[in-house]
């Protein structure tokens, strides 16, 4: 079974195609390079929906609408992973860690042994 | 649901969030962020190691700014920041000179410093898994502690 979801209508052209290389990203498959037409579709859609089950994104276009047609277990596998949970390694992921080597030996700098504080001895 | 164990970050450990050490990355991910708590004395810490670690004033700034976008992200994500309060200085006697606690230097065995003691007391007051880069001290709150620990 396939599901075909419709775009959303009149999005730019690379903010669709950002949101789709980031969908394949996320659910390791590929892109189709460009959205078969609907004419082309109706006498290839058996081409297609072999693109989607071989792991591709698979895009269909009728004028400046733009439609997706997902197989079952790509639908299972967004639901999967939109619902994962979100881990700290993720929300840190886009943090620029820092150039160059720091010294970071002052972290943990050695305590005194004994004391510095005691009481006067009030006996004496 | 969110997990009972919450986990106090130790200054290495932020250190090494910051700089994307492989270690701290790999126990990034397994927790989230409404699981961690950071004490603002960590922070301070790790501010103070930068400035007196930093080689150069694009350096010191690159690292603040590690510093100031990982904090930042682990807040808004639901972190918690905690300050040093009433409860935890009251508490601080029983390991301001609690022994063994040991830190390897190049010199060997020394005393860990007041200011991870007060973040031990934090974690002892709060019920917090106080996580730090493995070193001596750790193991020694293992055994000898009721302080939960994880050394990484």
């Amino acid at each position: 079974m396939s599901t075909v979801v419709k775009s959303r209508e009149r999005i730019g052209g690379d903010v669709f195609a950002k949101a789709l290389e980031e969908l394949a990203g996320k659910l390791g498959l590929l892109v189709s390079d460009s959205p078969m037409p609907i004419s082309k579709f109706k006498s290839d859609y058996s081409g297609l929906l072999r693109g989607a089950m071989a792991g591709q994104l698979q895009q269909i276009s009728r004028g400046n609408e733009r439609y997706l047609v997902l197989t079952e277990e790509q639908v299972i596998a967004m639901v999967g992973s939109s619902s994962k949970r979100r881990t700290l390694a993720d929300t840190l992921a886009s943090v620029q860690a820092p150039s160059g080597h720091l010294d970071t030996s002052s972290a943990m700098m050695p305590g005194s042994k004994h004391d510095p504080y005691s009481l006067p001895n009030l006996g004496a | 649901m969110t997990s009972t164990v919450r986990y106090l970050v130790g200054p290495r450990l932020l250190i090494g969030l910051c700089n994307k050490e492989t270690k701290a990355v790999e126990w990034a991910k397994t927790v989230q962020e409404a699981d961690c708590v950071l004490s603002r004395l960590t922070i301070a810490i790790v501010r103070s190691v930068i400035n007196s670690g930093a080689t150069t004033e694009l350096q010191r700034q690159d690292w603040h700014h590690a510093l100031n976008a990982t904090v930042s992200r682990m807040e808004a994500g639901g972190a918690t920041l905690v300050d040093l309060n009433e409860t935890i200085l009251e508490k601080f006697h029983e390991y301001r000179t609690h022994v063994p606690l040991d830190c390897t230097t190049p010199k060997g065995n020394e005393p860990v410093a007041q200011d991870v003691r007060l973040l031990i007391t934090t974690a002892a007051v709060m019920d917090l898994v106080f996580t730090e880069y493995a070193d001596v001290y750790m193991t020694q709150l293992q055994t000898g502690t009721t302080v939960r620990v994880q050394p990484l």
